[in-house]
């Protein structure tokens, strides 16, 4: 019934920089992520999470191991498949209505069909007022909305999202986070979604791929039962969070990751006895 | 401090020019006016050609020369840079090139200059272009290397097409950084204009102040350098209000 929408298996990346010091940012990942959910990656800075998305996404290839998306290789972006970025990438010279048709154009959508789109994807995320702006006239949660019409209006069937709210503030980030919900129920899009914040983890998750750092590997999947109506006062917001807090603490002997792992020795540092078993992700 | 800080621009400007000419009036006073004319001396010689029509015909040959160089710079340095910049590799095998010729002055090419084109016309036409043009490649060349990858990155992922991406990307993307060349141009072209009259030319501003030397009419030289500046303001508050346009429309420069 679940079927996989996105293969990643035995995928590493490694390089070596300029002194001859070999990095590996990412590890012999697999990771199948199933049509029509929301799979979080979560980690702290450095553990390859952007790399995976970037891969996933085409902008990237593996050093070993292989990706693909229904079933087909992937080796180069595709309109079918699009990403949005924390900095939005909107062209400053392009008004907002001429942003959400850059794609449509680069499709050779007729003129006519393009604009009824656009603007119909306009009034879905509340900017059809704002059609006529340029991006810098627009605060930071409208640039990120322009740029999710401008992926939506293609109708992509997976959205890859990089951070795409960590520059905003609370209140703007509640209310996209809650867009986003609305739209995937809609529209049943597969999402990719890179954040190294928890709780918007535990908020939007289907499953949340929690990674470890040096090598970047998933460390730990939590799954939860599918519910997009909870909100965030509620029990079972809470018990997502305590889900989440939990493997983080598994995967770093405690939670907050990047801080004091080497400043000071963890006070409960046993190293957690998931890692074999999540090696393995679903 | 505060107090002179609040009287207005406009007054304030005015106020300079006017202790400008006054010093130059004093200065003066202390030569002959053949040698050092008065502000007084330079309006009546500037009304003298300004009334038997030299004036016109100076300055708009000079006009026709610096717009024909101009645009011929632009017309041929935007491409070049843009191909220049798109393509690393001829970037970093014309490089050296580049920087060799980038420095020296294109008074320096006006012996070849007259050998090439004799006097008219083309040698000014021919400087003017020289000082024009590395102004616009350079500034193309940079434009297109900084623009954001991410742009590069919505591009690839929307399935641009190449011509697309490029006409659709790195050309709006780079052109701030070419009107930014552009203005350059304009400023190092027009200076120099008047040293490419002066060596090679019969007619326009250059010339007009060489020849007023020739006949020690030192009120005629102080008019057409005068004359030089004032134009040169001109062009200039023409294009700023042109970039003004397009930063209204593109944002400014990062």
């Amino acid at each position: 019934m679940t079927h996989t929408k996105i293969r990643v298996s035995g995928v590493s990346v490694s390089y070596q920089d300029r002194d001859g010091q070999q990095h590996v940012p990412l590890q012999l990942v697999n990771l199948s992520v199933r049509k029509g959910e929301l799979i979080c990656l979560l980690g702290p800075s450095g553990c390859g999470k952007t790399t995976l998305l970037n891969l996933m996404a085409g902008f990237q290839t593996p050093s070993s191991g292989s990706i693909e998306i229904d079933g087909v290789a992937v080796r180069k972006p595709n309109p079918r498949h699009v990403t949005l970025f924390q900095e939005y990438g909107l062209f400053p010279w392009r008004t907002v209505l001429d942003n959400v048709l850059f794609g449509l154009e680069a499709q050779k959508i007729a003129r006519d069909e393009a604009l009824r789109r656009a603007h119909a994807i306009l009034a879905t995320v509340g900017l059809t007022d704002s059609a006529r702006r340029f991006p810098r006239q627009l605060s930071g949660g409208m640039k990120q909305r322009v740029a999710l019409a401008r992926a939506l209006v293609v109708e992509p069937d997976v959205l890859f999202m990089d951070e795409p709210f960590a520059a905003l503030d609370t209140f703007t980030r509640h209310r996209l986070q809650d867009e986003i919900r609305t739209i995937r129920q809609r529209l049943g899009t597969t999402v990719v979604f890179v954040t190294h914040d928890f709780d918007e983890a535990a908020y939007l998750a289907d499953r949340v791929a929690v990674m470890s750092i040096n090598p970047g590997r998933i460390a730990e999947m939590v799954e939860f039962a599918p519910d997009t109506t909870f909100d965030r006062r509620s029990r079972i917001f809470e018990e997502r969070r305590i889900h989440v807090f939990t493997s983080v603490a598994n995967t770093f002997g405690h939670a907050e990751p990047t801080v004091c792992k080497t400043s000071s020795p963890p006070q409960n540092a046993s190293p957690k006895p998931a890692l074999e078993a999540s090696f393995t992700a679903s | 401090m505060t107090r002179i800080a609040k009287v207005p621009e406009r007054v304030l400007q005015a106020a300079t020019l006017l202790l400008f000419l006054l010093a130059w009036q004093l200065a003066s006073s202390a030569y002959p006016s053949d040698q050092f004319p008065s502000p007084l001396n330079v309006l009546l010689g500037f009304s003298e050609i300004a009334r038997n029509g030299v004036l016109i015909e100076h300055v708009s040959i000079s006009l026709f020369r610096f717009s024909l160089a101009y645009l011929l710079a632009a017309i041929l340095a935007i491409p070049l840079g843009l191909l220049l910049g798109g393509f690393k590799t001829l970037q970093r095998a014309s490089d050296p090139l580049v920087q060799l010729l980038r420095p020296i002055s294109p008074i320096a090419w006006f012996p070849l200059a007259v050998l090439w084109f004799g006097i008219g016309n083309l040698p000014a036409i021919f400087i003017i272009f020289l000082a024009s043009f590395f102004p616009v490649l350079l500034a193309a060349i940079t434009g297109v290397r900084h623009v954001d990858p991410l742009y590069l990155k919505v591009a690839a992922n929307f399935g641009a097409s190449r011509s697309e991406t490029f006409l659709k990307i790195i050309w709006p993307a780079a052109f701030p950084h070419i009107m930014v060349g552009l203005n350059i141009a304009l400023g190092t072209g027009w200076i120099h204009l008047v040293a490419g009259e002066m060596l090679g030319a019969q007619s326009g501003l250059g010339f007009m102040i060489v020849d007023a030397r020739n006949f020690l009419r030192t009120d005629l030289i102080i008019a057409g350098m005068l004359l030089v500046g004032l134009l040169g303001l001109l062009i200039n508050a023409a294009i700023r209000h042109l970039e003004q346009r397009v930063i209204e429309r593109w944002g400014a420069l990062p």
